[in-house]
């Protein structure tokens, strides 16, 4: 190991009324093991510096030294919550390569798919951010209802969290025979649901006061830093992969991309709640449509990228989620960067975080909706 | 609470809107009634804005083709090699114009990208490129730039951090696992790996212990 050296800790002069404090890397709000070296005075930051890499675990690295269809494997251990974009991410980048077309059914699968995670994401994402704010209530009821969706990945694909169910030219099976049946079931039953998240948390006025007008982002800082997903969208920074560079089902349907003005934590909270009725109304208008026919293209069985360099992004729960491939036409690839949406939406907190209090603190990172193995990769 | 209020008065070198809306947030802690009452409006308006703001995108929008853009790039850089890649325009800049060039494509309205998807780093034999994927987020265009270093042993390119902020963190990423030194960065430190390492993403990294080589 290095010698313990001062220039990791102290990266400016500490004025004589401030104190350093550490928040992590094992801490309940930062959601993982993520350190945030916090310059105070008394209760308020003045500096935030995030230092990052406690899980960093060379996936880049590895994806050199494997098959295309084994690095579909790796991306889902980044961001947990958002296995399914990661998984489709690096099939439609190999699929655009070799210009495979994949079956209708197959596009249908993977959208509805795609929301189911982005519903079960943003709903431990509302209660996880609850019991940040203090309401423990909040992580009761969204695990709860999180349980249904994860029981219908369970019954289509065996996995619960990191799904493994695309693969590249398809998805691995087809799909359960109940699974038309259990996800309008689900949808039934979470629609009655919701307003009960909103009248738990998002009319409360503790929670109003504790959010509202708290850590400001603004459009210009939003793009300039180039954060995305529902924390930048909230800034008004119309920046939603599905509609602008529309991939798999999202060409044939009709949906609203959220955008708020403020930017500030209760903007944030908004833009995601009302995705979740957002992602519902999409996968209504899919579920009864699912064509019939294959649900995976024969693909060879050593699956070589022509030489060249391949970017897709798609729209993960947390933003955009970018795969880079450059291929020199073996079966492994040259190069693979993932464009996590966490580190660039991470390195915001000091710009925004200055000048609050510590708790407002924690009210951003809960808004900013961090999964720290993303960061890290 | 006045001594709060002085606090937020020292540290308003922040915007002075941000700053407001403290001291307006003390406010409402304090008069919590207007608060309720205010409450149902606030409630939600995030679909209505959406159509304002879409609006507002619809008129802007006059994207470039691929075509244009490379035809706009090669007449304005003559140096540059310029070419329609897999998907979208690659260019390749010379080192020591790669800060003016990106300062241009930036501010040009034409252009106008400001929005830096991605920045990373590929290894060759013998130099060490770095990409940026670069979105407009007025025309929606997209388009890829490189650069490549003079040499691997020691590799330098200029920051592009005060152009795009958030190049600022991809840069210490990049000269983390590629060993990239980048000219006027303010703070480049190893975010992930401690100076024991050598750079594992350079292609003549070796280590028996951690990287299986097949």
């Amino acid at each position: 190991m290095a010698e313990f050296s001062e220039k990791y800790i102290i990266t400016d002069e500490i004025k004589a009324d401030e104190y350093l404090v550490n928040i992590g890397p094992q801490h309940p709000s930062t959601h993982g093991v993520l350190r945030l070296l916090t310059r105070l005075e008394g209760e308020i930051v003045h500096n935030v510096e995030p230092h990052i890499g406690y899980i960093h675990s060379g996936i880049e690295k590895m994806t050199e030294a494997l098959s295309y269809p084994q690095i579909v494997h790796l991306t889902d251990r980044m961001d947990y919550l958002s296995a399914h974009m990661n998984n489709e991410a690096v099939c439609l980048c190999v699929e655009n390569a070799l210009q495979v077309e994949v079956p209708e059914r197959v596009k249908y699968i993977r959208t509805i798919f795609d929301e189911l995670q982005r519903l079960a994401s943003h709903q431990l994402w509302w209660c996880a951010s609850g019991m940040d704010l203090g309401a423990l209530t909040a992580f009761f009821y969204g695990l709860r209802d999180r349980e249904d969706i994860l029981d219908i990945f369970e019954e289509t694909c065996g996995a619960r969290l990191t799904l493994n169910y695309s693969v590249p030219g398809g998805v691995m099976f087809d799909i359960h025979p109940n699974f038309q049946k259990s996800v309008k079931a689900f949808i039934t039953k979470f629609r009655k649901k919701l307003p009960e998240y909103d009248k738990l948390l998002t009319d409360n006025i503790i929670f109003q006061n504790r959010t509202k007008g708290v850590g400001v982002l603004s459009k210009e800082d939003a793009i300039a830093f180039g954060v995305t997903g529902p924390t930048g969208r909230a800034s008004g920074f119309s920046c939603d992969v599905r509609k602008h560079h529309p991939y798999s089902a999202y060409p044939y349907i009709k949906f609203d991309e959220k955008l708020g003005t403020d930017g500030d934590s209760f903007m944030r909270w908004k833009v995601r709640m009302d995705e979740m009725w957002e992602s519902m109304n999409i996968i209504e208008q899919l579920i009864d449509n699912i064509p019939e026919g294959d649900f995976a293209v024969k693909m060879k069985g050593v699956i070589k990228l022509p030489e060249g360099e391949f970017y897709q992004r798609v729209e993960s729960a947390r933003g955009e989620f970018g795969v880079y491939i450059v291929s020199d036409g073996k079966k492994n690839p040259y190069r693979v960067k993932f464009r996590s949406p966490g580190f660039s939406n991470l390195f915001t907190i000091n710009h925004i975080a200055k000048g609050w209090k510590i708790a407002d603190l924690v009210a951003i990172m809960a808004t900013f909706d961090l999964v720290i193995p993303d960061i890290d990769r | 609470m006045k001594r709060g209020r002085e606090i937020v008065g020292i540290v308003g070198k922040r915007k002075p809107d941000s700053v407001c809306k403290t001291s307006q947030r003390f406010d409402r802690m304090v008069n919590k009634k207007n608060k309720v009452k205010g409450n149902k409006d606030i409630g939600l308006s995030v679909t209505s804005r959406n159509k304002e703001v879409n609006l507002a995108q619809s008129e802007t929008n006059q994207a470039m083709t691929n075509e244009q853009l490379i035809e706009q790039l090669t007449s304005a850089n003559p140096d540059a090699v310029v070419k329609q890649g897999s998907q979208y325009p690659e260019i390749t800049v010379a080192h020591d114009k790669l800060h003016a060039f990106m300062q241009n494509i930036k501010s040009d309205s034409s252009l106008a990208f400001d929005y830096l998807v991605c920045e990373t780093g590929v290894d060759y034999p013998e130099f060490i490129q770095v990409v940026y994927h670069l979105e407009s987020t007025s025309h929606r265009h997209f388009m890829v730039v490189k650069a490549n270093t003079e040499n691997r042993e020691t590799a330098t390119l200029d920051t592009v951090s005060d152009i795009w902020p958030t190049a600022e963190f991809h840069e210490c990423e990049i000269y983390d696992l590629l060993g990239i030194r980048f000219n006027n960065h303010p703070n480049l430190r190893r975010y992930f790996l401690d100076d024991t390492w050598g750079h594992p993403l350079r292609k003549d990294f070796h280590d028996d212990i951690h990287v299986v080589e097949r």
